[in-house]
Protein backbone atom coordinates (compact mmCIF):
# COMPACT_ATOMS: atom_id res chain seq x y z
CA UNK A 1 0.00 0.00 0.00
CA UNK A 2 1.33 3.45 -0.74
CA UNK A 3 1.03 6.23 1.72
CA UNK A 4 -1.08 9.93 0.39
CA UNK A 5 2.72 11.16 -0.29
CA UNK A 6 3.62 7.91 -2.63
CA UNK A 7 -0.24 8.23 -4.55
CA UNK A 8 0.76 12.55 -4.80
CA UNK A 9 4.11 11.89 -6.31
CA UNK A 10 2.94 8.94 -8.61
CA UNK A 11 -0.04 10.87 -9.78
CA UNK A 12 2.48 13.54 -10.88
CA UNK A 13 5.27 11.38 -12.62
CA UNK A 14 2.61 9.11 -13.82
CA UNK A 15 0.50 11.70 -15.43
CA UNK A 16 3.25 13.79 -16.38
CA UNK A 17 5.17 10.49 -18.75
CA UNK A 18 1.73 9.07 -19.68
CA UNK A 19 1.29 13.47 -21.40
CA UNK A 20 5.22 13.20 -22.60
CA UNK A 21 4.49 10.11 -24.53
CA UNK A 22 1.08 10.45 -25.72
CA UNK A 23 1.42 11.31 -29.00
CA UNK A 24 3.86 8.12 -29.34
CA UNK A 25 0.96 6.48 -27.64
CA UNK A 26 -1.22 7.59 -30.09
CA UNK A 27 0.77 6.56 -32.87
CA UNK A 28 0.64 3.33 -31.81
CA UNK A 29 -2.75 2.96 -31.28
CA UNK A 30 -3.65 4.16 -34.34
CA UNK A 31 -5.74 7.27 -33.47
CA UNK A 32 -3.68 10.31 -34.42
CA UNK A 33 -6.53 12.63 -33.65
CA UNK A 34 -5.81 12.51 -29.99
CA UNK A 35 -3.13 14.21 -30.16
CA UNK A 36 -4.75 17.40 -30.91
CA UNK A 37 -7.75 16.49 -28.70
CA UNK A 38 -4.98 16.34 -25.81
CA UNK A 39 -3.42 19.43 -27.05
CA UNK A 40 -6.68 20.91 -26.46
CA UNK A 41 -7.12 19.35 -22.98
CA UNK A 42 -3.80 20.74 -22.10
CA UNK A 43 -5.17 23.96 -23.24
CA UNK A 44 -8.00 23.94 -21.24
CA UNK A 45 -5.57 22.78 -18.14
CA UNK A 46 -3.60 25.80 -18.00
CA UNK A 47 -7.19 28.04 -18.01
CA UNK A 48 -8.33 25.79 -14.87
CA UNK A 49 -5.21 25.61 -13.57
CA UNK A 50 -5.27 29.41 -13.33
CA UNK A 51 -8.68 29.79 -12.83
CA UNK A 52 -8.15 27.38 -9.09
CA UNK A 53 -5.56 30.09 -7.95
CA UNK A 54 -8.64 32.14 -7.46
CA UNK A 55 -10.88 29.54 -6.54
CA UNK A 56 -9.09 26.75 -4.69
CA UNK A 57 -6.56 29.19 -3.08
CA UNK A 58 -7.80 32.59 -2.77
CA UNK A 59 -11.60 31.62 -2.38
CA UNK A 60 -12.81 33.87 -5.08
CA UNK A 61 -15.30 32.63 -7.15
CA UNK A 62 -15.21 33.83 -10.33
CA UNK A 63 -17.72 33.18 -13.21
CA UNK A 64 -16.38 34.88 -15.38
CA UNK A 65 -12.74 33.66 -16.17
CA UNK A 66 -13.38 32.56 -19.71
CA UNK A 67 -13.16 36.70 -20.63
CA UNK A 68 -9.57 36.25 -19.99
CA UNK A 69 -9.11 33.19 -21.82
CA UNK A 70 -11.20 35.25 -24.68
CA UNK A 71 -9.16 38.01 -24.64
CA UNK A 72 -5.87 36.17 -24.86
CA UNK A 73 -7.02 34.14 -28.04
CA UNK A 74 -8.07 37.69 -29.20
CA UNK A 75 -4.76 39.48 -28.95
CA UNK A 76 -3.30 36.87 -30.74
CA UNK A 77 -5.91 36.25 -32.99
CA UNK A 78 -6.15 40.26 -34.19
CA UNK A 79 -2.46 40.57 -34.49
CA UNK A 80 -2.10 37.62 -37.01
CA UNK A 81 -5.08 39.33 -38.49
CA UNK A 82 -3.07 42.70 -39.44
CA UNK A 83 -0.23 40.56 -39.95
CA UNK A 84 -2.08 39.45 -42.71
CA UNK A 85 -4.13 42.03 -43.95
CA UNK A 86 -1.07 44.12 -44.09
CA UNK A 87 -2.43 47.01 -42.63
CA UNK A 88 -1.71 48.49 -39.19
CA UNK A 89 -4.86 48.89 -37.31
CA UNK A 90 -5.64 52.71 -35.30
CA UNK A 91 -2.97 55.52 -35.93
CA UNK A 92 -0.76 57.93 -34.60
CA UNK A 93 0.57 56.35 -30.98
CA UNK A 94 -1.70 53.90 -30.83
CA UNK A 95 -0.92 52.14 -34.42
CA UNK A 96 -1.11 48.17 -34.06
CA UNK A 97 1.22 46.41 -36.21
CA UNK A 98 0.32 43.02 -36.63
CA UNK A 99 2.58 40.10 -36.09
CA UNK A 100 2.56 36.28 -36.46
CA UNK A 101 5.70 35.93 -34.44
CA UNK A 102 4.61 33.89 -31.18
CA UNK A 103 7.43 35.62 -29.08
CA UNK A 104 5.55 39.06 -29.52
CA UNK A 105 1.79 38.48 -29.70
CA UNK A 106 1.86 35.11 -26.84
CA UNK A 107 3.74 37.65 -24.07
CA UNK A 108 1.19 40.56 -25.33
CA UNK A 109 -1.67 37.68 -25.14
CA UNK A 110 -0.77 37.40 -21.23
CA UNK A 111 -0.10 41.18 -20.55
CA UNK A 112 -3.89 42.08 -22.09
CA UNK A 113 -4.86 39.66 -20.35
CA UNK A 114 -3.71 40.51 -17.16
CA UNK A 115 -4.51 43.91 -17.25
CA UNK A 116 -7.98 43.26 -18.21
CA UNK A 117 -8.42 41.06 -15.11
CA UNK A 118 -6.68 43.91 -13.15
CA UNK A 119 -9.29 46.13 -14.04
CA UNK A 120 -12.50 43.67 -13.95
CA UNK A 121 -11.14 42.37 -10.55
CA UNK A 122 -10.45 46.02 -8.73
CA UNK A 123 -14.36 46.24 -9.48
CA UNK A 124 -15.65 42.92 -8.34
CA UNK A 125 -12.99 42.50 -4.90
CA UNK A 126 -14.97 45.41 -3.44
CA UNK A 127 -17.48 42.65 -3.16
CA UNK A 128 -18.12 39.10 -1.89
CA UNK A 129 -19.83 35.94 -1.68
CA UNK A 130 -22.76 35.45 -4.24
CA UNK A 131 -21.81 39.25 -5.42
CA UNK A 132 -18.64 38.68 -6.25
CA UNK A 133 -20.00 35.82 -8.23
CA UNK A 134 -22.78 38.10 -10.00
CA UNK A 135 -20.39 40.57 -10.98
CA UNK A 136 -17.67 38.59 -12.51
CA UNK A 137 -20.27 37.39 -14.45
CA UNK A 138 -21.61 40.72 -15.74
CA UNK A 139 -18.30 41.91 -16.30
CA UNK A 140 -17.28 38.44 -18.50
CA UNK A 141 -20.70 38.98 -20.27
CA UNK A 142 -20.22 42.73 -21.00
CA UNK A 143 -16.34 41.38 -22.80
CA UNK A 144 -18.53 39.07 -24.48
CA UNK A 145 -20.59 41.32 -26.28
CA UNK A 146 -17.91 43.49 -26.73
CA UNK A 147 -16.25 41.16 -29.29
CA UNK A 148 -20.03 40.08 -30.55
CA UNK A 149 -20.27 43.33 -31.57
CA UNK A 150 -16.51 43.88 -33.21
CA UNK A 151 -17.74 43.62 -37.01
CA UNK A 152 -13.78 44.37 -37.81
CA UNK A 153 -13.03 41.45 -36.73
CA UNK A 154 -15.99 39.51 -37.58
CA UNK A 155 -18.74 40.10 -34.49
CA UNK A 156 -20.80 37.12 -33.92
CA UNK A 157 -18.91 35.07 -37.15
CA UNK A 158 -15.36 35.15 -35.00
CA UNK A 159 -12.20 35.69 -36.83
CA UNK A 160 -10.48 33.04 -38.94
CA UNK A 161 -6.72 33.10 -38.86
CA UNK A 162 -4.42 31.79 -41.18
CA UNK A 163 -1.73 29.41 -40.20
CA UNK A 164 -0.39 29.03 -36.51
CA UNK A 165 1.93 31.23 -34.95
CA UNK A 166 5.50 31.22 -35.69
CA UNK A 167 7.63 30.02 -32.83
CA UNK A 168 11.51 29.96 -32.94
CA UNK A 169 11.30 28.29 -36.17
CA UNK A 170 9.16 25.55 -34.95
CA UNK A 171 6.89 23.82 -37.15
CA UNK A 172 3.45 24.62 -35.50
CA UNK A 173 1.62 23.70 -37.92
CA UNK A 174 2.95 20.16 -37.27
CA UNK A 175 0.30 18.83 -34.50
CA UNK A 176 2.89 16.32 -32.45
CA UNK A 177 5.07 19.64 -32.32
CA UNK A 178 2.26 22.11 -31.32
CA UNK A 179 1.45 19.51 -28.66
CA UNK A 180 4.75 19.91 -26.96
CA UNK A 181 4.80 23.48 -27.08
CA UNK A 182 1.52 23.17 -24.77
CA UNK A 183 3.09 20.58 -22.47
CA UNK A 184 5.96 22.90 -22.10
CA UNK A 185 3.70 25.98 -21.52
CA UNK A 186 1.19 23.74 -18.83
CA UNK A 187 4.69 22.02 -17.05
CA UNK A 188 5.71 25.80 -16.96
CA UNK A 189 2.67 26.86 -15.48
CA UNK A 190 2.18 24.27 -12.86
CA UNK A 191 6.03 24.87 -11.98
CA UNK A 192 5.59 28.40 -11.65
CA UNK A 193 2.08 28.34 -9.83
CA UNK A 194 3.93 25.53 -6.77
CA UNK A 195 6.41 28.04 -5.97
CA UNK A 196 2.88 30.61 -5.67
CA UNK A 197 1.34 28.92 -4.04
CA UNK A 198 3.74 28.00 -1.62
CA UNK A 199 5.82 31.58 -1.46
CA UNK A 200 4.82 33.92 1.13
CA UNK A 201 2.47 35.28 -1.61
CA UNK A 202 0.65 32.23 -1.84
CA UNK A 203 0.12 31.79 2.11
CA UNK A 204 -1.26 35.43 2.20
CA UNK A 205 -3.76 34.11 -0.53
CA UNK A 206 -4.99 30.76 1.51
CA UNK A 207 -4.58 32.86 4.85
CA UNK A 208 -7.30 35.41 2.98
CA UNK A 209 -9.51 32.74 1.66
CA UNK A 210 -10.05 30.96 5.49
CA UNK A 211 -10.06 34.58 7.51
CA UNK A 212 -9.87 37.69 5.80
CA UNK A 213 -10.99 39.56 8.75
CA UNK A 214 -7.77 38.24 10.81
CA UNK A 215 -5.61 38.55 7.70
CA UNK A 216 -6.59 42.47 8.27
CA UNK A 217 -5.92 42.41 12.31
CA UNK A 218 -2.77 40.91 11.27
CA UNK A 219 -1.80 43.83 9.62
CA UNK A 220 -2.07 42.74 6.00
CA UNK A 221 -3.97 45.26 3.29
CA UNK A 222 -5.83 41.76 1.62
CA UNK A 223 -7.35 43.90 -0.79
CA UNK A 224 -4.37 44.48 -2.95
CA UNK A 225 -3.09 40.98 -2.75
CA UNK A 226 -6.55 39.36 -3.99
CA UNK A 227 -6.38 42.08 -6.50
CA UNK A 228 -3.03 40.76 -8.13
CA UNK A 229 -3.73 36.60 -7.65
CA UNK A 230 -6.59 37.90 -9.49
CA UNK A 231 -4.72 39.63 -12.21
CA UNK A 232 -2.16 36.49 -12.03
CA UNK A 233 -4.67 34.11 -12.95
CA UNK A 234 -5.93 35.99 -15.36
CA UNK A 235 -2.45 36.11 -17.30
CA UNK A 236 -2.86 32.02 -16.75
CA UNK A 237 -6.06 32.17 -18.79
CA UNK A 238 -4.72 34.73 -21.05
CA UNK A 239 -1.69 32.07 -22.03
CA UNK A 240 -4.02 29.74 -22.40
CA UNK A 241 -6.41 31.89 -24.68
CA UNK A 242 -3.41 32.40 -26.62
CA UNK A 243 -2.58 28.85 -27.20
CA UNK A 244 -6.00 27.64 -27.66
CA UNK A 245 -6.32 30.57 -31.14
CA UNK A 246 -3.13 28.56 -32.10
CA UNK A 247 -4.38 25.22 -32.12
CA UNK A 248 -8.37 26.14 -33.32
CA UNK A 249 -6.91 28.57 -35.75
CA UNK A 250 -9.95 30.36 -35.17
CA UNK A 251 -11.42 32.83 -32.12
CA UNK A 252 -15.05 33.54 -31.98
CA UNK A 253 -17.12 35.54 -28.93
CA UNK A 254 -17.89 32.08 -27.58
CA UNK A 255 -14.48 31.90 -26.28
CA UNK A 256 -16.00 34.35 -23.64
CA UNK A 257 -19.37 32.68 -23.20
CA UNK A 258 -20.17 32.54 -19.45
CA UNK A 259 -21.24 28.78 -20.27
CA UNK A 260 -17.45 28.65 -20.83
CA UNK A 261 -16.28 29.84 -17.39
CA UNK A 262 -18.68 27.16 -16.04
CA UNK A 263 -17.10 24.39 -17.63
CA UNK A 264 -13.50 25.89 -16.34
CA UNK A 265 -15.57 25.54 -13.25
CA UNK A 266 -16.56 22.16 -13.50
CA UNK A 267 -13.18 20.95 -14.57
CA UNK A 268 -11.75 22.56 -10.88
CA UNK A 269 -14.30 21.47 -9.01
CA UNK A 270 -14.64 17.53 -10.72
CA UNK A 271 -10.84 17.57 -10.70
CA UNK A 272 -10.00 18.80 -6.98
CA UNK A 273 -9.84 22.28 -6.05
CA UNK A 274 -7.25 23.82 -3.87
CA UNK A 275 -4.62 21.48 -5.64
CA UNK A 276 -2.31 21.83 -8.81
CA UNK A 277 -2.91 18.59 -10.25
CA UNK A 278 -6.50 18.49 -9.64
CA UNK A 279 -7.59 21.40 -12.51
CA UNK A 280 -5.32 19.08 -14.80
CA UNK A 281 -7.39 15.85 -14.64
CA UNK A 282 -10.51 17.57 -14.19
CA UNK A 283 -10.24 18.71 -17.86
CA UNK A 284 -8.74 15.68 -18.99
CA UNK A 285 -12.09 13.98 -17.65
CA UNK A 286 -14.41 16.21 -18.27
CA UNK A 287 -13.10 16.84 -22.42
CA UNK A 288 -12.07 13.27 -22.72
CA UNK A 289 -15.26 12.51 -20.72
CA UNK A 290 -17.09 14.62 -23.60
CA UNK A 291 -15.43 13.28 -26.19
CA UNK A 292 -15.98 9.50 -26.06
CA UNK A 293 -19.21 9.66 -24.52
CA UNK A 294 -20.34 11.64 -27.64
CA UNK A 295 -19.22 8.69 -29.66
CA UNK A 296 -21.67 6.05 -27.58
CA UNK A 297 -24.40 8.52 -27.72
CA UNK A 298 -25.49 12.09 -28.85
CA UNK A 299 -27.54 12.37 -25.70
CA UNK A 300 -23.89 12.20 -23.84
CA UNK A 301 -24.72 15.30 -21.69
CA UNK A 302 -27.35 13.28 -19.91
CA UNK A 303 -24.82 10.84 -18.25
CA UNK A 304 -21.93 13.36 -17.68
CA UNK A 305 -24.13 15.77 -15.97
CA UNK A 306 -25.52 13.35 -12.91
CA UNK A 307 -21.92 11.62 -12.89
CA UNK A 308 -20.15 15.15 -12.48
CA UNK A 309 -22.63 15.10 -9.25
CA UNK A 310 -21.89 11.99 -8.35
CA UNK A 311 -18.06 12.85 -8.39
CA UNK A 312 -18.66 16.12 -6.20
CA UNK A 313 -20.94 14.94 -3.47
CA UNK A 314 -18.41 11.56 -2.96
CA UNK A 315 -15.41 13.15 -2.82
CA UNK A 316 -14.34 15.65 -1.15
CA UNK A 317 -11.05 17.17 -3.42
CA UNK A 318 -12.48 15.12 -6.45
CA UNK A 319 -10.74 13.52 -8.58
CA UNK A 320 -7.83 14.40 -7.29
CA UNK A 321 -8.80 13.56 -4.09
CA UNK A 322 -10.33 9.92 -5.04
CA UNK A 323 -6.58 9.13 -6.30
CA UNK A 324 -4.92 10.67 -3.21
CA UNK A 325 -6.64 9.66 -0.38
CA UNK A 326 -8.60 12.22 2.17
CA UNK A 327 -5.28 13.59 3.65
CA UNK A 328 -4.79 15.13 -0.31
CA UNK A 329 -3.13 18.76 1.37
CA UNK A 330 -2.39 21.63 -0.69
CA UNK A 331 0.95 19.81 -2.18
CA UNK B 1 6.92 61.00 24.39
CA UNK B 2 3.67 61.37 26.08
CA UNK B 3 2.73 59.43 29.05
CA UNK B 4 -0.27 58.12 27.32
CA UNK B 5 -0.34 55.44 24.68
CA UNK B 6 -3.47 55.45 23.57
CA UNK B 7 -6.30 57.79 24.02
CA UNK B 8 -9.85 58.04 22.98
CA UNK B 9 -11.80 61.33 22.83
CA UNK B 10 -15.29 61.39 23.62
CA UNK B 11 -15.91 58.40 21.34
CA UNK B 12 -19.72 57.98 20.80
CA UNK B 13 -21.49 54.83 18.97
CA UNK B 14 -24.95 54.36 18.34
CA UNK B 15 -26.66 51.34 16.81
CA UNK B 16 -29.67 52.58 15.85
CA UNK B 17 -31.55 53.31 19.30
CA UNK B 18 -29.21 51.54 21.01
CA UNK B 19 -25.86 53.73 22.67
CA UNK B 20 -22.99 51.32 22.59
CA UNK B 21 -20.10 54.19 23.10
CA UNK B 22 -21.08 57.37 24.58
CA UNK B 23 -18.85 60.38 25.12
CA UNK B 24 -16.03 57.95 25.85
CA UNK B 25 -12.33 58.84 27.00
CA UNK B 26 -10.40 56.23 27.54
CA UNK B 27 -6.32 56.50 28.49
CA UNK B 28 -4.17 53.90 28.38
CA UNK B 29 -0.54 54.61 29.78
CA UNK B 30 2.14 53.56 28.00
CA UNK B 31 3.28 50.13 29.48
CA UNK B 32 0.63 49.08 31.83
CA UNK B 33 -2.39 46.45 31.92
CA UNK B 34 -5.80 48.50 31.48
CA UNK B 35 -8.65 46.42 32.03
CA UNK B 36 -11.85 47.20 30.66
CA UNK B 37 -14.76 45.94 32.37
CA UNK B 38 -18.51 45.76 32.82
CA UNK B 39 -22.08 44.23 32.76
CA UNK B 40 -22.99 42.41 29.64
CA UNK B 41 -23.79 44.83 26.74
CA UNK B 42 -21.99 47.59 28.29
CA UNK B 43 -20.36 47.92 24.68
CA UNK B 44 -16.50 46.76 25.66
CA UNK B 45 -16.18 44.81 22.61
CA UNK B 46 -17.70 47.61 20.61
CA UNK B 47 -14.83 49.98 21.97
CA UNK B 48 -12.55 47.04 20.94
CA UNK B 49 -13.65 46.89 17.51
CA UNK B 50 -13.33 50.88 17.73
CA UNK B 51 -9.92 51.06 18.70
CA UNK B 52 -8.91 48.02 15.94
CA UNK B 53 -10.61 50.09 13.36
CA UNK B 54 -13.24 47.64 12.21
CA UNK B 55 -16.29 50.06 13.33
CA UNK B 56 -15.87 53.39 12.82
CA UNK B 57 -16.83 55.87 15.60
CA UNK B 58 -20.03 58.40 14.80
CA UNK B 59 -18.07 61.17 16.33
CA UNK B 60 -14.87 61.47 18.51
CA UNK B 61 -11.09 60.76 17.81
CA UNK B 62 -8.61 57.91 18.71
CA UNK B 63 -4.96 58.53 19.18
CA UNK B 64 -2.40 55.89 19.17
CA UNK B 65 1.55 56.61 19.22
CA UNK B 66 0.55 60.51 19.16
CA UNK B 67 -0.96 59.81 15.84
CA UNK B 68 -4.69 60.60 15.19
CA UNK B 69 -5.50 57.17 13.42
CA UNK B 70 -9.33 57.56 13.97
CA UNK B 71 -9.63 56.84 9.71
CA UNK B 72 -6.98 54.81 9.49
CA UNK B 73 -8.09 51.13 8.53
CA UNK B 74 -7.57 48.03 10.25
CA UNK B 75 -4.37 46.50 9.09
CA UNK B 76 -2.59 50.06 8.54
CA UNK B 77 -3.41 50.48 12.56
CA UNK B 78 -1.47 46.90 12.86
CA UNK B 79 1.28 47.58 11.08
CA UNK B 80 1.89 50.91 13.10
CA UNK B 81 1.85 48.36 16.32
CA UNK B 82 -1.46 47.79 17.61
CA UNK B 83 -2.65 44.14 17.52
CA UNK B 84 -6.10 42.55 18.39
CA UNK B 85 -7.08 39.28 19.77
CA UNK B 86 -10.66 38.09 18.73
CA UNK B 87 -12.95 36.85 21.64
CA UNK B 88 -14.13 33.99 19.30
CA UNK B 89 -10.80 32.49 18.21
CA UNK B 90 -10.01 33.49 14.44
CA UNK B 91 -7.35 31.25 13.31
CA UNK B 92 -6.62 29.91 9.67
CA UNK B 93 -8.66 26.54 10.62
CA UNK B 94 -6.69 24.73 7.54
CA UNK B 95 -3.17 25.50 8.19
CA UNK B 96 -1.22 23.63 10.48
CA UNK B 97 -0.33 25.97 13.86
CA UNK B 98 3.38 26.82 12.77
CA UNK B 99 1.75 28.19 9.38
CA UNK B 100 -0.88 30.19 11.38
CA UNK B 101 2.13 31.79 13.34
CA UNK B 102 3.77 32.82 10.40
CA UNK B 103 1.58 34.35 8.46
CA UNK B 104 1.31 36.37 11.97
CA UNK B 105 5.08 37.45 11.88
CA UNK B 106 5.20 38.06 8.09
CA UNK B 107 3.92 41.58 7.99
CA UNK B 108 6.47 42.80 10.43
CA UNK B 109 9.21 41.60 7.30
CA UNK B 110 7.77 44.49 5.44
CA UNK B 111 5.40 43.49 2.07
CA UNK B 112 4.49 39.93 1.32
CA UNK B 113 5.02 40.30 -2.63
CA UNK B 114 7.67 37.23 -2.25
CA UNK B 115 6.44 34.76 -5.38
CA UNK B 116 9.43 32.47 -4.96
CA UNK B 117 10.81 31.05 -2.03
CA UNK B 118 9.20 28.35 0.25
CA UNK B 119 7.93 30.25 3.47
CA UNK B 120 7.96 27.19 4.82
CA UNK B 121 11.48 26.90 4.43
CA UNK B 122 12.42 30.83 4.92
CA UNK B 123 14.36 31.81 8.19
CA UNK B 124 13.23 34.88 8.43
CA UNK B 125 9.85 33.44 9.01
CA UNK B 126 10.59 29.81 10.50
CA UNK B 127 12.84 31.33 13.44
CA UNK B 128 10.82 33.67 14.89
CA UNK B 129 8.04 30.97 14.45
CA UNK B 130 9.89 28.60 16.70
CA UNK B 131 10.81 30.96 19.11
CA UNK B 132 6.64 31.78 19.54
CA UNK B 133 5.59 27.71 19.79
CA UNK B 134 8.02 27.54 22.47
CA UNK B 135 7.68 30.47 24.69
CA UNK B 136 4.22 29.44 24.17
CA UNK B 137 4.62 25.91 25.05
CA UNK B 138 2.80 25.00 21.84
CA UNK B 139 5.53 23.08 19.98
CA UNK B 140 4.06 19.70 20.42
CA UNK B 141 1.30 21.45 18.58
CA UNK B 142 3.31 23.01 15.37
CA UNK B 143 2.14 20.81 13.33
CA UNK B 144 -1.49 20.23 13.72
CA UNK B 145 -4.22 22.05 11.72
CA UNK B 146 -5.76 25.00 13.93
CA UNK B 147 -8.91 23.58 13.38
CA UNK B 148 -8.51 20.44 15.20
CA UNK B 149 -7.14 22.09 18.35
CA UNK B 150 -8.91 21.98 21.75
CA UNK B 151 -10.94 25.47 23.05
CA UNK B 152 -7.65 26.00 25.42
CA UNK B 153 -4.95 25.33 22.82
CA UNK B 154 -7.07 27.92 20.36
CA UNK B 155 -7.22 30.29 22.70
CA UNK B 156 -3.29 29.82 23.29
CA UNK B 157 -2.93 30.55 19.25
CA UNK B 158 -4.88 33.37 19.34
CA UNK B 159 -3.16 35.31 21.72
CA UNK B 160 0.39 34.00 19.82
CA UNK B 161 -0.97 35.08 16.54
CA UNK B 162 -1.40 38.59 18.09
CA UNK B 163 2.47 38.75 19.45
CA UNK B 164 3.66 37.01 16.75
CA UNK B 165 3.27 40.73 14.94
CA UNK B 166 5.45 42.17 17.79
CA UNK B 167 2.80 44.89 18.95
CA UNK B 168 3.75 47.94 20.94
CA UNK B 169 -0.27 47.36 22.39
CA UNK B 170 -2.21 44.09 22.58
CA UNK B 171 -6.13 44.77 22.65
CA UNK B 172 -7.13 41.73 24.44
CA UNK B 173 -11.13 40.61 24.18
CA UNK B 174 -11.86 37.57 26.92
CA UNK B 175 -8.52 36.23 26.20
CA UNK B 176 -10.03 33.19 28.63
CA UNK B 177 -13.52 33.01 27.20
CA UNK B 178 -14.77 29.28 27.63
CA UNK B 179 -11.47 28.52 29.32
CA UNK B 180 -10.83 25.88 32.67
CA UNK B 181 -9.44 27.93 35.80
CA UNK B 182 -6.08 26.05 34.54
CA UNK B 183 -5.67 27.68 31.15
CA UNK B 184 -6.74 30.98 32.76
CA UNK B 185 -3.89 31.18 35.09
CA UNK B 186 -1.76 30.38 32.42
CA UNK B 187 -2.69 32.90 30.34
CA UNK B 188 -2.66 35.57 33.34
CA UNK B 189 0.75 34.24 33.53
CA UNK B 190 2.07 34.98 30.19
CA UNK B 191 0.14 38.67 30.38
CA UNK B 192 1.87 39.72 33.35
CA UNK B 193 5.40 38.31 31.81
CA UNK B 194 4.77 40.51 29.20
CA UNK B 195 3.66 43.64 31.45
CA UNK B 196 6.21 46.43 30.75
CA UNK B 197 7.04 45.01 26.90
CA UNK B 198 3.23 45.33 26.02
CA UNK B 199 0.71 47.47 26.73
CA UNK B 200 -2.55 46.16 27.32
CA UNK B 201 -6.42 46.89 27.28
CA UNK B 202 -7.80 43.89 28.83
CA UNK B 203 -11.54 43.29 28.52
CA UNK B 204 -12.39 40.13 30.75
CA UNK B 205 -14.86 38.96 33.45
CA UNK B 206 -12.95 37.03 35.41
CA UNK B 207 -12.38 39.59 38.45
CA UNK B 208 -10.21 37.65 40.07
CA UNK B 209 -7.63 37.77 36.69
CA UNK B 210 -8.68 41.16 36.39
CA UNK B 211 -7.67 42.60 40.17
CA UNK B 212 -4.61 40.32 40.24
CA UNK B 213 -2.81 41.64 37.59
CA UNK B 214 -4.03 45.37 36.05
CA UNK B 215 -2.51 48.35 37.10
CA UNK B 216 -5.67 50.25 36.10
CA UNK B 217 -9.01 49.53 35.90
CA UNK B 218 -12.15 51.35 33.81
CA UNK B 219 -15.52 50.28 34.20
CA UNK B 220 -18.50 50.52 31.64
CA UNK B 221 -21.95 50.61 32.05
CA UNK B 222 -23.99 51.22 29.07
CA UNK B 223 -22.05 52.82 26.74
CA UNK B 224 -20.74 55.04 29.35
CA UNK B 225 -16.94 54.92 31.64
CA UNK B 226 -18.25 55.59 35.05
CA UNK B 227 -14.95 54.95 36.97
CA UNK B 228 -11.26 54.77 36.40
CA UNK B 229 -8.28 53.89 38.38
CA UNK B 230 -6.34 51.50 40.65
CA UNK B 231 -7.84 48.53 41.26
CA UNK B 232 -8.60 49.04 44.68
CA UNK B 233 -10.19 52.40 44.32
CA UNK B 234 -12.41 50.90 41.86
CA UNK B 235 -13.07 48.09 43.72
CA UNK B 236 -14.50 50.72 46.80
CA UNK B 237 -16.22 53.00 44.82
CA UNK B 238 -19.98 53.06 45.63
CA UNK B 239 -21.03 53.94 42.12
CA UNK B 240 -19.37 50.98 41.06
CA UNK B 241 -20.57 48.49 44.04
CA UNK B 242 -23.91 49.86 42.83
CA UNK B 243 -23.67 49.68 39.11
CA UNK B 244 -21.53 46.38 38.53
CA UNK B 245 -19.92 44.43 41.62
CA UNK B 246 -22.81 44.58 43.57
CA UNK B 247 -25.40 43.08 41.04
CA UNK B 248 -22.80 39.93 40.73
CA UNK B 249 -22.06 39.47 44.83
Amino acid sequence: MIGPTGRRLLVWYAGGAALLLLPLLADIAGEPFMVSLFSRILIYAIAAVSLDLLLGFGAMVSLGHAAFFGVGAYVVAILAFHGAEGGPAGSGFLALTGTNNALVSWPLAVVVSAMAAAVIGALSLRTSGVYFIMITLAFAQMLFYFFDSLETYGGDDGLSIWGRNDLLGLDLANDTTFYYVCFVCLAAFLAVCQRLVNSRFGMVIRGCAQNERRMRALGFPTYRYKLLCFAIAGAGAGLAGALIANQTEYVSPGLLHWTRSGELLVMVILGGMGTLVGPVLGAIALLLGEDLLAIVTEHWQLYLGPFLILVVLATRRGIYGLVVGRSGEHE
Amino acid sequence: MSEWLLATEALNKSFGAVVASEALSLRVRRGEIHALIGPNGAGKTTVINQLAGEIAPDSGAIHFEERDITDWSVDRRARLGLARTFQISTLFDQLSVADNLSLGVQPRLGHSYRFWRRADQDPALTEPVRMLLSSLELEALANQRAGSLAHGDRRRLELAMALAGQPTMLLLDEPMAGTGPESSRDVARLLESLKGRITMLLVEHDMDVVFAIADTVSVMVSGRCIATGKPDDVRADPEVRRAYLGENG
